[in-house]
């Protein structure tokens, strides 16, 4: 070796040896960062979705509605009030979560599909977890709570985009760096814990009992302050929410889509919603499953002065009013073949005729 | 592909290995080694640009060398006018044309939409323009040989630490290293990495936080007072510092990895003590560029009448603002700055401060302070037409910013992580204020090794902590 390839030799392990340096000291700081998740947030029953999944193991009993989709679905749809409205004799379980993409719906319904064979699937499409492919942010928390597997495996390898799950393997900073504050206000014995504003009831669902002031949904309205691009929603999203389709088809399971309400006055806001649910009308009906837009079909007894936690999420009572409202049209769905000769036999496609009659609906 | 990626993680060291140890047999494989990884580094975008950078190539390979062997000056001129038509006109078709046809026919009352082409804008298009223009002018002013290896030129239009972002070398300095037997120095390299390092900082911890923010004070300045509306200029100010000063340390340190010296670009621009300052080390490699190349063939500063040298101002800040976009906010901003800098240049004070600020002192004085704090106040305030949709969102802006008085402590302490940021950003840049760059130690640095181990390590892990999320693009990308 010439000693030019010496100093290079050297320079390259100085740096290899600075770079594991950092490495180690990524690991360290970041299992100090999740701490804050795994014993703070956990102490008080924060994490949802793996309360969610704890629960769902621990119960184990036959599922005859699933509900998927992010937190919007999750606020929107309850159990117990579905279960009594729909009146089916199993377990109705919401299983959407905060910013739940239509990726990690499909690896939930897989957990699911396991050991149960719903009677229904809904599956709720909110706009915005389409707009992104990043797993890492939320879908981790469904990646804990599930129990070690192939699906959990598939979550992980297939579900994460690559560059997601590097930084999940090997950059524990990276992941938990949002929880350094409430790690500094803990060490200086300040309040960090997050106030409980949310409660988790049973069989997935979690809610708030608050209720938003009309005058902070028109003057602080998160919708008035950007414009939803619905041409930017990635094909990804799309790919994985016809899987789920394709998943519920094989195994003769009906499936509903829907879009829960939102504030009426959310809806004005934003500019060009008739051109986000006519996105997932097309979709919809180019995979022949029913489309509910809630937000254009409105359900006349969810109102805006008290049906609402923030300008986007249902509270407890609205939940409670919208599930209870909701539950006759899906229960429509529920076991067609044997209970409703007018609807399709389960997995067999939609008519042409039905699904336009309900794209024109939504419109 | 983006300097802040796991892609470019991985491409550098695998590039950096085999450029020393497999490539170093001669210069010429080094030279196309070059060429090839910096069109792979290109191409990660849009390989299908890759054919305009490789047609600018060839037309000024050729052109260089007719204009040198032409002992007509009547010829060479012509091909200057080739080689400045075909290189200009490319940026005017893929920067300009847009612009253009839309205000004209918007002029005239007519629907603009049918007209304009929407033509993406290649990566760095405006970057390696006027690098290939700096080479056939110098040829033509005898300043430079012309390159009659394909590989040293086509390497030289495409290095890739500053092909799609500057800084804009010229190839009176940048060709002679490609010429010359590289030599691995352990000294450089290691400046290089700590350079990387300081630029990546400001990249992720900076700028792509100040970004969010930014964005959404800009978007929403309708329903905000005083105090926020502050906030979010500085804040820009520092986003478009980091953001572009931290993308030329990147540069600038992986060249030196690989034995070459690109130009300085920024040199601590927040401490300047008035505006002509600011512009000796504001983005240097563009500001010399249209000095060299416009300015002074205008008669620069030597001129005979007051009216030239105010109209060789104006054409150079002007030409610069639009330089940036085809935007009518590009162009006020080079206008204000052309009416910020007149005043010392009419009084000859424009080069009253060409040391840095309290260069034998650890702290400014009273004088030096309240001046730094004027010029960046006034930048800022440029900086507000740079970043807003139009000029009247511009106005707007600062029109809010002085009737719509209430302070938002709230968003202050809301986001006090970004504020010390640049409180540290500031500080060791002020203690380095007389270095290239803000982790740079000599060898009789009086800080011990082990501290400054500590330093690398800590501001790496600050880089993982701190990042903002996405892998964020450079902002001067799009010019």
């Amino acid at each position: 070796m010439n000693t030019q390839n010496r100093k290079i030799a050297w320079f390259t392990a100085k740096i290899a040896l600075y770079c594991a340096a950092v490495f180690g000291c990524n690991v360290l700081l970041g299992m100090w960062l999740k701490t804050y998740e795994t014993v703070d947030l956990n102490s008080i029953g924060f994490l949802f979705a793996e309360t969610a999944w704890a629960e769902y193991y621990e119960k184990d009993e036959p599922v005859d509605v699933l509900v998927l989709g992010s937190s919007h679905g999750l606020h929107s749809y309850r159990p117990e009030t579905l279960k009594a409205e729909m009146n089916v004799e199993n377990a109705v379980w919401n299983l959407s979560s905060a910013a739940q993409t239509p990726v990690t719906s499909y690896f939930m319904l897989q957990e699911v599909l396991k050991k149960n064979k719903p009677q229904l699937v809904v599956f709720d499409l909110y706009v915005m977890v389409f707009s992104s492919d990043r797993q890492l942010p939320y879908a981790r928390y469904n990646y804990f709570g599930l129990q070690d597997g192939p699906v959990k495996d598939a979550l992980l390898n297939e579900g994460f985009p690559l560059h997601d799950r590097v930084k999940f393997k090997y950059f524990p900073t990276y992941v938990y760096r949002k929880n350094l504050r409430v790690k500094i206000n803990k060490l200086l014995g300040r309040q960090y814990l997050p106030p409980q504003t949310e409660l988790y009831e049973s069989y997935g669902y979690s809610y708030t009992p608050d209720t938003m002031s009309m005058d902070k949904l028109h003057n602080d309205n998160q919708f008035g302050k950007f414009k939803i691009d619905p041409e930017k929603l990635t094909e990804r999203n799309f790919e994985y929410a016809e899987k789920v389709i394709e998943t519920c088809k094989a195994a003769g399971i009906p499936i509903v889509l829907t879009t829960a309400p939102m504030p009426e006055f959310s809806i004005q806001t934003i500019e060009n919603y008739d051109k986000i649910t006519e996105k997932f009308n097309t979709f919809a009906a180019a995979q022949g499953v029913p489309y509910y837009d809630f937000n254009i079909n409105r359900i006349a007894e969810v109102k805006d002065e008290y049906h609402y936690y923030d300008d986007d999420h249902m509270n407890q009572a609205g939940a409670t009013t919208f599930s209870k409202n909701a539950a006759p049209i899906l229960k429509k769905y529920l076991n067609r073949a044997s209970s409703d000769s007018s609807l399709p036999a389960r997995g067999q496609k939609e008519s042409p005729a039905k699904t336009a009659d309900l794209s024109a609906a939504n419109r | 592909m983006l300097f802040n990626s796991i892609e470019f993680a991985l491409f550098l060291p695998i590039v950096f290995i085999l450029y020393w140890f497999v490539m170093n047999k001669n210069l010429r494989l080094q030279n196309l080694f070059i060429v090839l990884v910096s069109y792979v580094f290109y191409g990660w975008w849009d390989w299908r640009f890759l054919s305009l950078i490789i047609f600018s190539s060839i037309v000024d390979f050729i052109l260089g060398q007719r204009m040198e062997d032409s002992q007509k000056e009547r010829t060479r001129k012509g091909l200057l006018w080739i080689s400045l038509c075909v290189n200009l006109g490319l940026l005017g078709v893929f920067k300009y044309y847009d612009f253009f046809v839309s205000e004209f026919i918007t002029a005239f009352g007519g629907d603009a939409s049918r007209s304009t082409l929407n033509i993406i804008l290649p990566v760095g298009i405006s970057f390696y323009t006027f690098q290939t223009l700096s080479y056939t002018i110098d040829i033509y002013r005898k300043d430079m040989k012309a390159v009659r290896d394909w590989a040293v030129f086509f390497a030289y239009v495409s290095f890739f630490p500053q092909l799609v972002a500057g800084p804009i070398e010229r190839a009176t300095r940048l060709v002679p290293q490609f010429k010359k037997p590289r030599v691995f120095e352990y000294d450089k390299a290691a400046d290089g990495m700590r350079q990387i390092l300081w630029g990546l900082f400001k990249k992720v911890v900076i700028a792509d936080n100040c970004a969010a923010l930014v964005e959404r004070i800009f978007s929403n300045y309708e329903t905000m007072g005083t105090g926020t509306l502050i906030l979010g200029a500085v804040l820009f100010a520092f986003q478009i510092y980091g953001d572009f000063s931290g993308y030329s340390d990147i540069a600038i340190g992986t060249a030196r990895l690989f034995g070459f010296d690109l130009m300085r670009n920024f040199a601590y621009p927040y401490f300047a003590r008035d505006i002509a300052e600011f512009w000796r080390r504001w983005h240097i490699s563009l500001s010399t560029w249209f000095r060299d190349y416009l300015y002074i063939p205008l008669g620069g500063s030597r001129v005979d009448t007051k009216f030239k040298l105010v109209r060789n101002t104006f054409a150079i800040f002007i030409v610069s603002g639009f330089w940036h976009g085809a935007n009518w906010t590009f162009l006020f901003w080079g206008f204000l700055h052309a009416m910020y800098f007149l005043p010392s240049l009419l009084r000859g004070k424009n080069r009253k401060n060409l040391n840095i600020v309290a260069e034998n002192r650890a702290l400014p004085n009273v004088k030096e302070l309240a001046q730094m704090l004027w010029t960046f106040s006034i930048v800022t305030i440029a900086w507000i037409f740079f970043r807003a949709e139009t000029i009247t969102d511009a106005f707007g802006y600062i029109g809010r910013m002085f009737t719509e008085l209430e302070f938002d402590a709230e968003i202050y302490r809301k986001h006090i992580f970004l504020l010390f940021g640049i409180g540290v950003l500031l500080l060791i840049e002020w203690a380095q204020r007389r270095k290239q760059h803000g982790l740079q130690f000599h060898s009789d640095t009086r800080v011990p090794q082990p501290v400054r181990a500590v330093a690398y390590v800590m501001t790496a892990l600050a880089i993982i902590l701190f990042t903002s999320g996405e892998e964020t693009g450079f902002i001067y990308f799009q010019f």
